[in-house]
């Protein structure tokens, strides 16, 4: 089973870096639109360093919509997540193996950068590392919950906004944990309920979400 | 040919198969045995509904109604159907970012993981696609992509194929060629739905072949 779940991960990934616009597409605008605030508001530094973890956060969460509608649609077009069925592979096995890859190639480039990101929000040091933290927490929870909405909206021509109305809702108690914890860490306050908490979101949709994912592509099938 | 009869090998069973479309009953209930040995080829107009019963055999969709059974039991979460049953459908099922090759050979892994990847070339050859084994599958004209979605059903070493046009797109050596190797499938206990417009020519698999016409139907389910 964990073999054939490698597998099936490589070969999104590749998959992935063979159609460069995947994760390039997400990156650029999270950078956009992080840059952008900035410009809007004002350069005051106290405002930005108020300001930033959100913003942040909303920037990470925009551009993981962006990608989630297409994690199973080249696969249900091209007709190969119907020929599953026909192997010892089961949905589950694919649904996990494609969030771990979407996650891997557009989320963690993100966390890469947020650090960039946060300077430009003069973010100071503990405030980036728990920025830092909250996403490697919370972005898996997003990839999760939001490959359920994927999953639903499969067989939709025009799915996209709907998925962002399904989804983006979901990611609120995420976005709450997550940028609140950058703000109480920067007025010196400890951070370690908001990190549970999202440990404990990441686990719970790891546990359950695989399965709904599954139960909605098999529904995509019926067409 | 008379194919000795190996009673491990079950029969696909179809019975009284009603399917709807948007509460359309599209034709009249439909009943056949597939054995081994044998190919069954369903015929009807366009929009009868041959593609609707083909997804439905394979469990995409549900039946309104009448019962679809391999081994006497429900094909639904029968996972003994779905390991000994290939099916190739509209879509061909290669994904557009690999290439002929690494195609193949994923599906070789998840059909028989551990097989030997050495088993690739000499089939890509059979359907002469050798030429293509590293052009994306994107490049490969409409019949090349046909023929390589045969070449899997022949990677998979299952029994039953459910075929929904195989020869969609496919010029006249390579249909010639996709029915020599039905009649390789057929000779080996293996058996084939298919739905094909225009006759079958092979003369040796037209010895197998009982054609099976759906009637359109086409009645309201609900009076609203």
């Amino acid at each position: 089973m964990t073999s054939t779940l490698y597998r099936l991960f490589l070969r999104d990934c590749k998959h992935h870096l063979r159609k460069q616009s995947d994760i390039l597409n997400p990156l650029c605008f999270f950078v956009i639109i992080c840059s952008l605030f900035p410009l809007g508001l004002s350069a005051d530094r106290e405002l930005l360093n108020t300001i930033g973890g959100g913003v942040i956060w909303v920037s990470v969460l925009l551009s993981m919509m962006m990608g989630l509608n297409q994690i199973f649609r080249d696969d249900y077009e091209a007709g190969v997540l119907e020929q599953f069925l026909f192997t010892h592979t089961t949905l589950t096995q694919v649904a996990l193996a494609k969030i771990a890859a979407f996650w891997c190639l557009s989320a963690l480039p993100m966390i890469i950068l947020a650090p960039v990101m946060g300077t430009a929000y003069h973010l100071n040091g503990d405030q980036i590392l728990v920025l830092m933290m909250g996403l490697t927490l919370g972005t898996p929870t997003l990839a999760l919950l939001g490959s359920i909405g994927a999953a639903l909206t499969l067989n939709l021509k025009n799915g996209g906004v709907l998925l962002a109305i399904l989804i983006l809702p979901l990611f609120a108690p995420v976005l709450i944990f997550g940028a609140g914890m950058v703000s109480a860490v920067g007025m010196g306050l400890p951070v370690n309920a908001q990190l549970s908490l999202l440990g404990a979101l990441m686990f719970g949709s790891l546990s359950l979400a695989p399965f709904a994912t599954s139960f909605a592509l098999k529904n995509s099938l019926d067409y | 040919m008379s194919p000795t009869i190996d009673s491990t090998i079950p029969d696909l069973q179809v019975i009284n198969a009603v399917v709807t479309r948007s509460d359309l009953e599209l034709f009249e209930p439909v009943s056949f045995n597939c054995t081994r040995g044998q190919v069954i080829h369903m015929v009807g107009q366009n929009g009868v509904g041959k593609t609707t019963l083909m997804r439905s055999i394979c469990g995409f969709r549900v039946l309104h109604s009448g019962q679809i059974l391999w081994d006497n039991k429900d094909i639904e979460k029968n996972k003994n159907f779905y390991l000994n049953s290939a099916y190739l459908g509209h879509r061909d099922a290669h994904s557009p970012l690999q290439t002929a090759w690494e195609s193949l050979h994923f599906y070789q892994q998840l059909y028989t993981p551990g097989a030997n990847k050495g088993d690739i070339d000499p089939l890509l050859n059979k359907l002469d696609l050798l030429a293509q084994a590293d052009v994306s599958v994107d490049h490969l004209s409409f019949g090349q992509k046909r023929k390589l979605a045969i070449a899997r059903l022949l990677l998979s070493e299952r029994k039953l194929w459910l075929l929904d046009e195989p020869f969609s797109g496919v010029d006249r050596a390579g249909r010639e060629l996709i029915e020599n190797i039905f009649v390789q499938h057929i000779s080996s206990m293996g058996m084939i739905v298919l739905t094909n417009h225009g006759r079958l020519q092979n003369s040796q698999l037209l010895g197998c072949v009982s054609e099976l016409e759906l009637f359109q139907h086409n009645i309201m389910l609900k009076e609203l």
